[in-house]
């Protein structure tokens, strides 16, 4: 691809200057970088529909359509059956090895496709069916290939499967979509991996292949040469478990070598330019190496965790990437670069930079609600940077610098980092992640890691030195990364719409918008004469709300290991392993669930007014106020502006407000502990909102707080609402404060708007600095920088073609600013721009 | 009539004779790339317009 004619003719120091920072990057980089970064087709969706040119891969379909046929004559258990299809799968898709690339691997078969596999569920199957941007070229006869395709899975999916294992009520109210989205299974959601025993160099696949095998011929003579017992039947479903592992696992190993054949023919065959034919030769070495067996260099070890991942996409749809990488892969970069100086700095930068573009060119065909939530992106992929090791002590090194710097040069959306800043990390390092801040990436946020390492002792019973392991498991919650602490499956159905809760105290649980009575019918608002009835009332809703959701998760769960087993993810999990159990199976899980809490702060701001106006200044009745709100505001402006003006807003340090914010939290902090998750551990909340707040915007009625139907929510977790911080960085540093950010919930997210200019040179970075230690002194766990200005937004919008590496923090993730929605654009420029 | 295994594009495998690997190369508008099928050594060519006799 050509270079951008913006950029041509500017010299670095200018772009520096101006801190058009896009526009340096694709100036810096390498020639293999700036190749592969433009050749990456954008899997996330704009509006609802991918980018034209990205299609719809029916290559899954197809294979796992022969493989089913081959076992309906002698069908056999799911986890048996689903291992052959997706060896089937692996052994005969198309793979591709793209120019100048030296790691390999992708989910669909070609790089401008998204994969389908047609196997989980008719919903989504249908809904491509009816998307003709995405059906490949010629569309009238794949037209028809999407239709053969979905009527033979029609009834034999994941999907048909599992409703039937649901109470139907509380199903039809998640699905309706308006407090919670998603079907929860085990195949569809957010793993953790047991990175502990994968990525710590002790061993690869044809390792574990060799442990399998024993615990087979172990349990074949149990079965086979002694006396019966009466644990012989469970030991006849551990058989069949170790039986599908063994199939998955043989199957990446051989895929891993058709890259490696595939390399090998190009370097013998095709390639002229000698460089070239060595990185061919050494990716066919790599992939020879890799999965079977331990990696032994950089290269290794990156294509190792790429492979890890893709065969967990291929098995699942996977809407997050937990994962470590300066950890996992800093033994492998010391020995190459530092110690062996087998390669130099650059040369690592071109391996680690492709592995992040390697990630962000993942795409899984998703559904339309996942589309609309996560704009701009396929998934919430946000890597942990920093931490500590095991035993407390600093765990940032040079390849945690490489990773920032990598990122400043691909200027990816997916992947983002997060950063794990604890007291002992030194200033370099600190520097470097300002410098991916100042640069406008949104990322990499900040987490405050002794907070959150007490914080999973608090709520899971995670022991210390495995809490310090602790991975993002998908946009915010930690998760160790151990053999009983990681957690297989976090279902997204657990995310529930807050605002609800609010909206229903006004409607007695009956909900307008999908016109069913979702929570138990309280008393009529309007006979209220005290607060705290109002108070009563929102925790019916919330009890009701958090608990439907957390039921359907929690039988999701239970189901998982005989419904909807995961044969690759528990070859590649010790307790799997060890035990014969499904990974998903609750008895070898500590258990790790949160409530995802989307559009939370309305219910803040909304209590604060109704007890503001309504009682203890009397300007309202509650009538009043019930009349305004079923009207939707209409022919009630100057009421609506005295609930938005006069009542207390969260984020100003103001304790009228910031006292109900608290108040909320302990009630449903009080409450997730009476919930239980299948491994008998608790439910608590993480506000937070990817960009829900937008999705959501025409499920929620009118609320308290001055909003109409229609209007975009905030932009979440413990933010407050845009432009309604009106009191300085400080202040809302000091709101969030009042928070327990260890018992009051899980993880509590915040986005700052910083200004661009404000922060340069060294005068920004020791003021940025200075905020950074406050945030710490008070406590919060989570913080996340917009440092983009206006202007640059409002040319973006403008120009969007001159803008595409422009990147802006959405919620829990970042996007490119041009992947975005107008709405969700305009919310961003409204937010308000701190000076500190 | 011709079989992929008298293809240019053919590259038989010496574990399975009966299959072997298409490789193509493709350019489309944001990168070049090479790609690997598997196919039967035996397969008939008729409906593939990327047949090129390796003699
Ligand atoms: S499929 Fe076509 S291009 Fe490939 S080997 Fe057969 S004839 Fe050749």
């Amino acid at each position: 691809m050509a270079a951008n004619p913006a950029v041509l003719d500017q010299s670095i120091e200018s772009l520096e200057k101006n801190q058009q920072w896009w526009w340096v990057a694709e100036k810096k980089r390498s020639r293999r970088l700036d190749y592969l970064r433009k050749s990456i087709w954008k899997k996330g969706a704009v509006g609802g529909l991918y980018n034209p040119g990205v299609k719809v891969d029916l290559e899954q379909g197809f294979l796992g359509m022969e493989s089913w046929q081959a076992n309906a004559i002698f069908p056999e258990p799911e986890n048996i059956r689903l291992a052959r299809e997706l060896a089937h799968f692996l052994d005969n898709k198309t793979i591709f090895i793209t120019d100048h690339a030296q790691l390999v691997g992708y989910v669909g078969s070609l790089p401008h496709t998204v994969s389908w596999d047609p196997s989980l569920g008719e919903m989504l199957n249908e809904e491509i069916y009816n998307d003709p941007s995405a059906i490949p070229d010629p569309v009238d006869e794949n037209l028809k290939k999407v239709a053969e395709l979905c009527d033979f899975w029609a009834g034999k999916t994941l999907q048909a499967r599992i409703i039937p294992a649901f109470d139907l009520e509380g199903m039809m109210k998640v699905m309706s979509g308006a407090i919670g989205w998603g079907l929860p299974t085990s195949r569809s959601g957010y793993a953790g991996k047991d990175y502990e025993y994968l990525m710590t160099g002790k061993r690869g696949f044809a390792d574990i292949l060799v442990e399998v095998e024993k615990k087979l011929d172990e349990t074949y003579d149990k079965l086979h040469n002694q006396p019966p017992k009466r644990d012989n039947s469970s030991l006849t479903d551990k058989l069949q478990t170790w039986e599908a592992m063994k199939i998955i696992l043989e199957a990446c190993i051989r895929h891993g070598k058709r890259y490696a054949r595939l390399a090998r023919i190009l370097a013998e065959n095709y390639e002229s330019d000698s460089k070239r034919k060595e990185e061919l030769v050494r990716i066919a070495e790599t992939c020879e190496r890799v999965p079977a067996h331990a990696p032994r260099n950089l290269q290794e070890s990156l294509q190792y965790d790429l492979f890890i991942q893709l065969f967990s996409r291929t098995e699942a749809v996977e809407g997050a990437w937990p994962s470590r990488p300066d950890y996992y892969h800093w033994p492998y970069y010391k020995k190459d670069v530092i110690e062996d100086k087998s390669i130099n700095e650059e040369a690592a930068m071109d391996l680690v930079g492709e592995f992040l573009i390697r990630a962000a060119e993942v795409g899984q065909y998703k559904p339309r609600w996942t589309k609309e939530g996560l704009q701009g992106i396929d998934g919430t992929w946000v890597w942990t940077l920093g931490g500590v090791y095991p035993d407390g002590t600093d765990a940032c090194n040079d390849l945690t610098v490489a990773f920032l710097r990598a990122a400043r040069m691909v200027r990816v959306a997916n992947p983002t980092f997060a950063f794990r800043w604890h007291p002992k990390v030194k200033d370099e390092v600190m520097r470097e992640v300002f410098e991916c801040i100042r640069h406008g990436l949104g990322y990499p946020s900040i987490r405050n890691d002794p907070l959150l390492v007490q914080n999973s002792m608090h709520w899971h019973g995670h022991p210390l030195e495995e809490a310090r392991t602790w991975v993002h498991q998908a946009c915010m919650s930690p998760c160790p990364t151990t053999k009983h602490g990681f957690q297989p499956m976090r279902m997204a159905s657990a995310t529930a719409n807050c605002a609800k809760i609010v909206e229903y105290v006004f409607t007695q649980g009956f909900d307008k918008v999908v016109n069913m009575q979702m929570t138990p019918k309280t008393d009529d608002p309007r006979t209220f004469t005290d607060f705290e009835q109002v108070m009563e009332a929102w925790n019916v809703h919330m009890r009701s709300i958090f608990g439907l959701l957390v039921s359907g998760v929690n039988r999701g769960r239970s189901v998982a290991s005989r419904i909807t087993p995961r044969p690759y993810l528990s070859a590649v999990s010790e307790r799997s392993v060890e035990s014969g159990l499904d990974v998903c199976d609750p008895s070898i899980s500590r258990g790790n669930a949160w409530i995802t809490g989307f559009t939370w702060v309305e219910n803040v701001d909304s209590l604060a007014a109704v007890k503001k106006l309504v009682f203890d200044e009397k300007r309202y009745t509650m009538d009043e106020l019930c009349k305004a709100l079923e009207a939707n505001w209409e022919g009630y402006e100057q009421m609506r502006l005295d609930f938005v003006r006069d009542a207390p807003k969260w984020g100003n340090d103001d304790d009228f407000v910031d006292n109900l914010m608290v108040r909320c939290l302990q009630d449903v902090a009080k409450y997730s502990r009476e919930l239980e998750c299948p491994s008998g551990n608790s439910w608590p909340l993480l506000p937070e909102n990817v960009s829900g707040n937008i999705h959501y915007a025409n499920m929620v009625g009118a609320l308290p707080n001055g909003r109409r139907l229609g209007d975009a929510l905030y932009d979440g977790g413990i933010s407050p609402g845009p432009g309604l911080d009106k009191k300085g960085p400080t202040a809302v540093l000091k709101s969030c404060g009042k928070i327990d950010h260890v018992g009051d919930g899980r993880a509590f997210l915040l986005n700052q708007r910083l200004s661009p200019s404000q922060l340069a040179g060294e005068k920004g970075y020791q003021l940025w600095k200075a905020y950074i230690r406050t945030w710490a002194d008070l406590g919060l766990d989570h913080v996340q920088f917009n440092m983009v200005s206006d202007e640059t937004l409002r040319a973006a919008q403008r120009d969007p073609e001159k803008y595409q590496e422009v990147i802006v923090r959405v919620a829990g993730y970042s996007a490119h600013f041009v992947d975005i929605s107008r709405k969700t654009q305009d919310n961003i420029i409204q937010r308000t721009i701190q000076g500190i | 009539m011709a079989q992929c295994k008298e293809c240019r594009n053919f590259f038989s495998d010496e574990n399975q004779p009966a299959f072997g690997d298409c490789i193509r190369k493709t350019v489309d508008p944001r990168q070049a790339y090479f790609t690997s099928k598997r196919m039967e050594a035996l397969r008939d060519t008729n409906d593939c317009p990327d047949f090129s006799n390796k003699k």
